[in-house]
């Protein structure tokens, strides 16, 4: 079954950029990667992607910098972030909660319950 | 006529000195008075200034201060707003038209407590003005000023002419008692005069010795014992002196014995009366504010400490007292110590009978506390991302194999692999942790030895030669004709030397090339391992051997490390009296050198 929506999973961890990968496969979504928000971006700016998954701390440019820039970006094109992080503290927390379309799952993760967010999102069964 | 004369000059000399008794009497009265009115001023003052006026309803305001005016010599109560307005007014006839302008220019704008006199015409009084500045949130608010009235004295009241008249009784008596003291004394002679005089009128020429004699040994035996009464008087009395300058003598040594205790702590103390005077005050507040001593004593504390946050602190705590909670607070001083940071406590102190008497301030440095607080935060933060990394790749890959995502049992094996590397990945970031905790602590105990150095190459080398042939790296081994021994915890230099040689295979490229030197140097015996990888950039140096450091290089980062490595090495070998180098090049590769002091070995020696 082929689902048409594009997700790009931004991670400095090969291991995690990687599992999110194949457990998305394996439902249908097209899948792209990145190693840190730079290169993220440019991914975001050129194959506006309909979701994106990162992590906050990363080599280049952190998750935090890329979600700020993306909040602005995302007034033509909306796409759901999950944010993903190791280490949450209030701070981080406050500033996730006050972007839009934005959720928060702390690692480590389950990848099926990353799934289960994406495809509530998209109105997938 | 003689006796008379004396009695009139009695007479007169009880006159005189009465008239000075009563006037110097006058005087004391007066001057308690004055010291009383100015006690209930400044206790009265103070009381009004804790409450908040400023924020009390006109009515309710002067009906609450209505109150206070039966108050016995209370001539008028005035309070100011901020700007100076005089906001309420409790003053019977013109009396304010009477009270000079300075007074009232010297009051809005004292700082503290402010007590000042003056004399009204209509009525003749004199007048004590009190007042103070009303506070809120730390800012002044407005002024509260009362005038207090001294009582008139009269020269001639009932009690000090009863007074009077007793001592004038007690003169006379004792007059009178020492006039028949002198008469009872003098007999004994007199006797003898008259013994002698009759005598002489008998026998002129030749006296009767004997009589003499008889009369004279009883009186020289009277006089003798009396003298002799005198004497141990006379002893006693000096003992009792000697007692007291030597309790006089312990007092001031214990006072200054405490000045000099104040001025041995490290911490600033301050002194204050229930005015906000400032006491007395330690060395260590001096030097923070590079003031001297007499610069500050008797001084108010916001003349002390302008706009600093402690005055808000204090005034703060004088209207919180007893509240309990958080007696401290930590602040800056903008004006003398940017950038440390102070601890304020302010404890009341009280005399026997529980009255407040003053407060103690004291300051503590916490500069470093906080640091240190923080790089613990900051570290422990670190060690949870750090040790979560490798838990989110062993669940998230265990959770894929068991939900059966990975079909082919070639990535199904890949994905075991990569969790058991994972968990070992884990279980040597724990493992470090422990040695770096242990090391921290002071409980690493280091088994020293005498330890040949071809034991380093041996145990060393093995470690890495897996890795090392799989990245088709070659180690190149250069060392001594004759190892050289030292003394050193051999298990704990070899894993020091084996996470500088790690880190040389992991980080550098395939096909590159690994030095191993060992060779003596200025009576220290020298590790050097210098290898071709990536090199590190010149603002990095300095950081590497800090816990978790890990380099920005995207080459180095994307390998597995815990950054804890060479903050290990270098924390044994400074264990061992050494010390850890590094000479690098980004692109080139890098250079570390361990240098272990013979020293020790030499001593053990001899």
């Amino acid at each position: 079954m082929e689902i048409n929506k594009k997700i790009l999973v931004i991670d400095d961890e090969v291991h995690v950029r990687r599992v999110i990968e194949i457990k998305l496969k394996n439902k249908g979504y097209e899948v792209v990667t990145a190693a840190n928000g730079l290169e993220g971006l440019e991914i975001i700016k050129a194959q506006k992607p309909d979701a994106v998954i990162t992590d906050i701390n990363m080599p280049g440019m952190d998750g935090e910098a890329l979600c700020r820039l993306t909040d602005v970006l995302k007034i033509e094109r909306p796409f759901l972030t999950i944010v993903m992080t190791a280490r949450i503290s209030p701070e981080e927390r406050n500033w996730i909660s006050k972007l839009k379309d934005t959720q928060f799952m702390e690692k480590p993760f389950s990848p099926s319950k990353l799934l289960d967010a994406i495809n509530k999102y998209f109105g997938v069964e | 006529m003689k006796l008379p004369k004396i009695t009139l000059a009695i007479i007169i000399l009880c006159i005189v000195s009465m008239i000075l008794l009563s006037r110097y009497l006058v005087k004391q009265e007066e001057r308690k008075i004055i010291s009383a009115v100015q006690e209930k001023g400044i206790n009265l003052v103070n009381l009004l200034s804790l409450y908040p006026l400023m924020d009390y309803k006109p009515d309710k305001r002067t009906l609450f201060l209505q109150s206070l005016t039966s108050y016995q010599g209370l001539l008028y109560l005035l309070v100011h707003d901020k700007s100076g307005t005089v906001v309420v007014n409790l003053t019977p006839g013109d009396i304010l038209k009477s009270i000079p302008p300075e007074i009232q220019t010297n009051s809005i704008y004292a700082s503290g407590v402010i007590s000042q006199n003056f004399t009204l015409k209509n009525p003749q009084a004199t007048v004590y003005e009190f007042a103070k500045p009303i506070f809120k949130n730390g800012q002044k608010d407005g002024t509260i000023r009362l005038g207090l009235k001294i009582p008139a004295i009269s020269a001639f009241s009932l009690e000090r002419m009863s007074f009077l008249a007793m001592v004038a009784f007690f003169i006379l008596s004792a007059v009178l008692l020492v006039y028949y003291g002198i008469t009872l004394a003098i007999k004994p002679l007199r006797m003898r005069q008259q013994v002698i005089f009759q005598a002489e009128e008998k026998n002129p020429p030749a006296g009767k010795k004997p009589a003499k004699g008889d009369n004279l040994i009883p009186m020289i035996e009277e006089l003798e014992s009396s003298l002799g009464f005198m004497h141990t008087k006379l002893n006693e009395m000096r003992l009792t002196n000697i007692e007291l300058y030597s309790k006089v003598g312990v007092m001031s040594f214990e006072k200054n014995q405490f000045i000099r205790i104040l001025d041995a702590i490290n911490l600033g103390i301050i002194i204050t009366d229930m005015h906000n005077n400032i006491r007395n005050i330690n060395e260590y507040t001096l030097k923070l504010l590079s003031r001297k001593r007499e610069d500050v004593v008797d001084h108010p504390l916001e003349e002390v400490f302008p706009q600093e946050e402690i005055i808000s602190f204090v005034m703060q705590q004088e209207t919180l007292e007893h509240q309990g909670n958080m007696n401290y607070r930590d602040v800056s001083f903008k004006s003398f110590a940017p950038n440390d940071v102070f601890r304020i406590t302010l404890t009341q102190f009280a005399g026997a009978e529980g009255t407040p008497l003053g407060k103690v301030i004291t300051l503590r440095n916490v500069t470093t506390v906080k640091m240190v607080q923080k790089a613990q935060q900051e570290f422990i933060a670190h060690v949870a991302h750090e040790l979560r990394t490798p838990l989110t790749n062993i669940k998230s890959y265990s959770e894929m194999l068991m939900d059966q995502e990975v079909e082919s049992v070639e990535m199904q094996k890949e994905f075991y692999n990569t969790i058991n590397q994972e968990t070992a990945r884990l279980s040597d970031l724990i493992q470090n942790l422990m040695k770096l905790a242990s090391m921290e602590m002071g409980g690493l105990t280091i088994n020293k030895g005498l330890l040949r150095t071809d034991w380093l190459v041996a145990g060393t080398l093995a470690a890495v030669e897996a890795s090392a042939r799989d990245k088709h790296i070659t180690i190149e081994k250069s060392l001594p004709d004759v190892f050289i021994s030292i003394m050193a915890d051999k298990e704990l230099l070899i894993s020091a030397i084996i996470n500088v040689l790690g880190n040389a295979v992991k980080y550098t490229p395939e096909g590159g090339k690994i030095t191993f030197a060992i060779f003596e140097q200025d009576n220290n015996v020298v590790i050097e391992i210098t290898d071709t990888g990536y090199g590190l950039a010149p603002e990095e140096i300095p950081h590497i051997f800090e816990k978790f450091y890990r380099s920005r290089n995207p080459k180095v980062a994307q390998q597995a490390g815990s950054g804890l490595g060479l903050s290990i090495a270098q924390e044994i070998v400074q264990l061992h009296g050494g010390d850890i180098e590094v000479q690098s090049k980004l692109g080139e590769g890098s250079r570390f050198t361990i240098k272990i002091p013979r020293e020790d070995y030499l001593l053990g020696n001899q």
